[in-house]
């Protein structure tokens, strides 16, 4: 049995004139990985500050278990944050840092001292309490901005592009180590980030947010699988977003002529929509007789498959093949048979 | 050719700063009482400048002066520029504005118009209008010392602090000021030294009873000024000096930390 742990009502948020959220809603549910994700500026940021008692919203309310805190200070919200930056207090070592919460909370020093070696372990950096955060790597300084968010037990953990500033492979292995630490601890994730692979990889649940709206809401797959428009649908994954034509009983055509399966209930005879086909679903190389002809633009060696970019009638297709193609050659491409997802905008 | 040009002009340029201070120096030791005549090494002028209870009284003025109004200016100067770091982009123009006519405002101006104040509001000349006016001009120069560590100061930390629990006044005290710091003793020093070298302001704003050093000599040059005056100046010289090397130690230590 799951419960509702926070619940956003209606939040808007303006900077002067510029709306930096419009109507935003959602709710989280205990215990869940959640993904907040949007281009840089789309105000995912603001959400989160919001949430976290930073910022005020201008409309709307937020409920914390079950209690409207929209107006509780920062201070008293039992929900802490991983910023960007990891925000250390670099006057302070790690003991000092990861202890600021507790010695708030006036626990007793041996609390403190059993309680701060605890989270060193959970984010594997026993015997680091003596070590000035300035001189620790990104990496670590990452685990420090983390169990220090931890200390207080908070019921919601907010990490705002926590794995940003890391290479790609230590972002690979905290991603691992952040959904172990999330599953064990049963903490509610709100994670924001820009990165799509992150999303795909971490969430139970992404909220794909474009200009201070939430544009879709649902579980990675979900997502991926039916995006809301084009937007969502290009900002996860990779994909070909092509005009198409709705036929009838679950057929659209692309490119004038080619037919493909789809699900078209909602959408009307003879209406434009656009088809989302990824290239794992195209396939270059073809040797049926009734395959389109495509103009190659690139071909990119992948490993197991080449992956081809190519131009029909001015219309942009991703696809994959066995084999390489030369720039300007044509090559002839089937999409697999599936039934694939339209969208209106 | 050129480094030892600029060898010459970089002593040339040190002698010119520091021969006055220098001559001073030499003839607190002189014998003689008249500056122009060497009469022989001697110590007697620091002798007898312990006994001169005037000079001590004078000294011991300055020296209250300075450290009340040291004290009370940064703390006052430090949360001023804590509040207008947080201020609006054209606030805080407007304030800082306002903040530099404090500095560049002339001393005469200062003194006169805080003496014009404190007989409008019937106050009693003496250490109390000391006091005001010491911090009043120094308040502008703690401000401007302490802005700049606040533009370097990360805001995320004082949010982490806030998120952490820590209510507004906490984090000023374990979040902001201990990251601000090196900014508050910058500031301090500077208002303890203005206040301790400055003449016109407290020419106009003491009171009977109340004679700090500046005054102390300025009347006393009338009668010429007694070598007394070289051997205490040469002594307060050693105390800054001394001061100031510690200070700039303590820096370089901090910064290698960073590194």
């Amino acid at each position: 049995m799951t419960s509702t742990i926070l619940k956003l009502e209606n939040i808007s948020k303006y900077y002067g004139n510029k709306k930096a959220l419009t109507n935003i809603e959602w709710e989280a549910e205990e215990g869940k990985f959640i993904t907040v994700l949007g281009p840089s500026g789309c105000g995912k940021s603001t959400m989160l500050s919001i949430i976290a008692g930073l910022e005020r919203p201008d409309t709307g309310k937020i409920i914390f278990e079950g209690i409207d805190i929209t107006h509780t200070p920062a201070y008293s919200r039992a929900i802490n944050t991983v910023f960007q930056d990891y925000a250390l207090f670099t006057h302070l070592n790690v003991y000092e840092n990861i202890a600021f919460s507790l010695k708030i909370k006036k626990l007793s020093a041996s609390q403190i001292k059993k309680r701060v070696s605890a989270l060193l372990e959970t984010v594997s950096l026993s015997g680091y309490e003596k070590r000035d955060v300035r001189t620790l790597s990104g990496g670590e300084q990452q685990r420090v901005a983390i169990a220090r968010a931890l200390a207080n037990e908070p019921k919601l953990l907010l990490l705002d592009e926590p794995l940003s500033a890391l290479d790609l492979k230590l972002r690979k292995e905290m991603q691992r180590e952040l959904k172990a630490l999330q599953k064990a601890t049963k903490i509610t994730f709100v994670y924001v980030t820009h990165d799509q692979n992150e999303a795909l990889s971490l969430s139970d649940d992404i909220i794909v947010i474009n200009k201070g709206s939430i544009l879709q809401k649902a579980p990675p797959d979900e997502i991926y699988a039916k995006p809301v428009n084009s937007f969502a649908a290009q900002f996860i994954g990779d994909g070909n977003i092509l005009n198409s034509v709705v036929m009838d009983n679950g057929r659209a055509k692309v490119f004038g002529t080619a037919i493909i399966n789809c699900e078209t209930s909602g959408f009307k005879k003879d209406e434009t929509a656009y088809a989302l086909i990824r290239p794992e679903n195209v396939y270059f190389g073809s040797a049926k007789e009734n395959s389109l002809t495509a103009k190659v633009i690139s071909s990119i060696f992948k490993g197991e498959y080449y992956e081809i970019t190519a131009d029909l009638n001015g219309e942009r297709i991703k696809g994959r093949s066995e084999k390489a193609f030369e720039a300007g050659q044509s090559a002839k491409f089937e999409f697999k048979d599936e039934i694939y997802h339209l969208m209106r905008s | 050719m050129r480094r030892i040009f600029g060898r010459i002009y970089t002593y040339m340029l040190l002698i010119f700063l520091y021969a006055p201070v220098i001559i001073m120096a030499v003839y607190s030791f002189n014998e003689s009482r008249t500056s122009k005549i060497w009469g022989g090494f001697s110590l007697k002028w620091y002798i007898s400048l312990f006994s001169n209870k005037q000079i001590l009284t004078a000294l011991t003025h300055t020296l209250i002066i300075a450290a009340v109004a040291m004290i009370i200016s940064t703390i006052i100067g430090t949360l001023a520029a804590v509040g207008i770091s947080g201020l609006g982009k054209y606030s805080k123009k407007t304030i800082m504005a306002i903040n530099y006519l404090g500095i560049i405002n002339p001393d005469i101006i200062i003194g006169v118009s805080l003496m014009l104040l404190f007989t409008f509001m019937d106050l009693n000349f003496g250490f109390l209008t000391m006091f005001i006016s010491h911090i009043t001009f120094c308040i502008p120069f703690v401000v401007i010392s302490v802005m700049p560590v606040i533009k370097k100061l990360n805001t995320n930390t004082i949010n982490a602090a806030y998120d952490l629990g820590a209510k507004p006044l906490y984090t000023l005290r374990k979040v902001i000021i201990p990251q601000i710091r090196p900014g508050i003793i910058t500031g301090a020093l500077l208002a303890f030294t203005l206040s301790l070298d400055d003449f016109v302001v407290s020419f106009f704003t003491t009171g009977s009873g109340v004679t700090n050093l500046s005054i102390y000599v300025y009347t006393s040059a009338r009668r010429g000024i007694s070598p007394e005056i070289n051997a205490l100046s040469v002594l307060m010289l050693t105390v800054v000096f001394t001061l100031l090397v510690a200070v700039n130690l303590r820096m370089l230590k901090t910064e290698r930390k960073t590194k």
